[in-house]
């Protein structure tokens, strides 16, 4: 309104829009390859004869959807919980218990797993997100450890020892999951699907509070916004994503356990979220297919992988700033 | 120039202390409609404290705030934000990784319901981008607008302080040193924004340029160790003895 316009500067360079999220940039091109070449894994791995390998591609895509959801609340909300394995957990007994009575429609354990994550992620939210810092890793994570006894305690369902699910989920007229192949491009669509929400809800108005609030919460709540439920709607969101990986690790394994929520795990998708590049929408995928990599690879050569799996880890937080998608983004352009 | 019809904003006997140190000690004080409300006071004075109280930052151990006839005591910041109610912090507080323009259309989306909208890209809000591009030529940022907030110079984050608050298109800002900061030019674009907004809104204005104050405040009150020691136009406030001895000291204007 004022006269400021009387001498418009030149209209910047689109890519130095900030860190706008979303322009195709170099390394989105790369991590656009990755993707594609993943579509094309199984006709591959069967003409060179290694099946073993998609079973690891599997793996790699279920837990990089559950990274995926957990860079959403992490990563972007700045909220570090150490309980996401809960919602893995919570998926595959979704498959588990079910299938025990054999109840093994794939719509009813995929409606179960999304209706109780987000309960628990609700519930749990509703008291964690009331903390920050050490307090909210340690509350989160008192949640899962809660969920995991009660699952100890349920001998009905294999108590500590688990469940064998006897069939995978059935999805009557559309596929066969017991089929290897079908089961991985089931996860590979949903990953896909992931992908396209997660990128979209950190750029939509959603997704643009739940980043101001990370960075400026006190700000933001006098813009007026009630940062504490935009934050449990994000966290739900989370929950219920990671609720749906968890239906595929169940299908995968064909076998549930309280282990599934052992804290360890909650640790290594923060490690997958690490190493891929916290803030990074493809990063945590990247992360979890180089965890499982080196995980697989390491325990082949020697007992202690852990120890030299714990070295690079450190070395990769000292020196990779970013993570891999730090050290893309530095070779193949801009976006940072 | 003075229009006092209606009262936006009222306290009561507002009280804040913080361990034993009575910041703000029994404030009453009020803001009509389409006037500046300068408050003037040394370092420490509880200035701050008292906008934090106003804005909801912070909650008064006794007395009542009042505004547009209702009761908003108890309310959280979010819950007067959107009633209105805007401030600026005296030490900038912006949303660094940002850009200037994500910034303030945060700003405008902040008075909207809510936004919990999970698919459309924010940027595409032409209507809120609008808004937000109007303040920034206002404040003059305008040809910096996809910079991130981190990457411009103090002076300007100053200027994108104030741009946060004023996209909110609030009914009253409460504005603690806008100025502070700003380069000598940008002080006086500053100081006509705000008499220009000041027709009609209501501002509470906290500010150490004393040629500003002067020049745009048609109440100014000084604030003392937490107490309101004088509260009256500017030409009063300038010859007032109590005041001269206690704050002006003759050094100023
Ligand atoms: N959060 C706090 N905790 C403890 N004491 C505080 C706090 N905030 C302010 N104070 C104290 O309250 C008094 C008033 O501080 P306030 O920041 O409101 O002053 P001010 O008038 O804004 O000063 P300035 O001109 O320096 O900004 C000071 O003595 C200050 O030390
Ligand atoms: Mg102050």
């Amino acid at each position: 309104m004022t006269g400021s316009q009387t001498n418009p500067p030149q209209e910047p360079d689109r890519d130095t829009q900030g860190k706008s999220w979303g322009k195709v940039s170099g390394s989105t091109t790369v991590y656009l390859g990755i993707i594609v070449l993943l579509g094309f894994a199984p006709p591959f791995l069967s003409l060179i004869n290694e099946p073993f390998y998609l079973d690891l591609l599997s793996r790699m895509l279920i837990l990089g959807i559950a990274a995926l959801s957990l860079n959403l609340i992490l990563g972007y909300g700045g909220m570090i919980s150490m309980g996401h394995a809960a919602y893995l957990g919570i998926g595959a007994y979704c498959v588990g218990i079910p299938a025990y009575y054999e109840i093994y429609n794939g719509f009813v354990h995929l409606a179960l797993a999304i209706v109780l994550s987000g309960i628990f992620a609700f519930l749990s939210g509703i008291i964690s997100l009331r903390t920050k810092g050490v307090y909210f890793i340690m509350i989160t994570l008192a949640f899962t450890q809660m969920l995991y006894f009660t699952f100890v305690s349920l001998e009905e369902y294999g108590g500590d020892d688990g469940l064998v699910i006897e069939l995978r989920s059935e999805f009557p007229g559309l596929f066969d999951t017991e089929n290897n192949t079908n089961l991985y491009y089931c996860i590979y669509l949903t990953l896909l699907g992931s992908l396209l929400l997660v990128h979209r809800l950190i750029q939509a108005p959603f997704g643009r509070v739940i980043i101001g609030s990370k960075h400026n919460e006190e700000r933001m709540r006098s813009l007026g916004y009630n940062t504490y439920r935009y934050r449990l709607v994000c966290y739900v969101i989370s929950g219920i994503l990671c609720g749906i990986a968890g239906v595929f690790l169940g299908n995968f394994t064909s076998f549930i356990s309280p282990e599934m929520m052992d804290w360890t795990h909650s640790g290594e998708l923060i490690f997958m979220i690490v190493i891929g590049g916290v803030n990074s929408l493809f990063g945590p995928l990247i992360g979890s297919m180089l965890f499982i990599f080196f995980e697989e690879w390491l325990s082949g050569i020697t007992v202690y992988w852990h120890f030299i799996f714990g070295l690079m880890l450190i070395a990769l937080v000292l020196f990779g700033k970013g993570g891999i998608n730090g050290l893309i983004t530095a070779l193949f352009g801009e976006r940072r | 120039m003075t229009n006092k019809e209606s009262i936006l904003l009222s306290t009561n006997g507002l009280v804040k202390s913080f361990g034993g140190v009575k910041a703000v000690n029994d404030i009453s004080l009020s803001v009509a409609d389409n006037t500046i409300h300068a408050i003037i006071g040394p370092n420490g004075a509880g200035k701050t404290t008292l906008i934090s109280l106003l804005s909801g930052d912070l909650t008064p151990d006794k007395g009542t705030i009042s505004f547009a006839q209702k009761d908003i005591t108890k309310e959280s910041v979010e819950q007067r934000a959107k009633q209105g109610l805007a401030r600026s912090f005296q030490i900038t507080s912006i949303i660094l990784p940002m850009t200037l323009l994500e910034n303030v259309m945060l700003s405008a989306r902040g008075r909207e319901r809510h936004a919990y909208q999970f698919w459309k890209p924010a940027s595409q809000n032409k209507d809120i981008e609008e808004q937000a591009i109007t303040v920034l030529q206002q404040v003059g940022l305008w040809d910096q607008r996809y910079k991130p907030a981190s990457d411009i110079s103090h002076g300007e984050q100053r200027q994108l302080e104030l741009a946060m608050a004023l996209a909110m298109q609030p009914r009253l800002l409460l504005l603690d040193e806008p100025m502070a900061g700003m380069g000598h030019a940008e002080s006086e674009k500053i100081t006509g924004l705000l008499g220009t907004i000041s027709q009609d809104k209501a501002i509470l204005l906290i500010e150490h340029d004393m040629d500003a104050v002067f020049q745009l405040a048609d109440t100014i009150s000084v604030l003392v160790s937490g107490s309101v020691i004088a509260s009256d136009e500017p030409a009063n406030i300038r010859s007032d003895p109590q005041v001269q001895s206690a704050y002006l000291g003759g050094n100023s204007c």
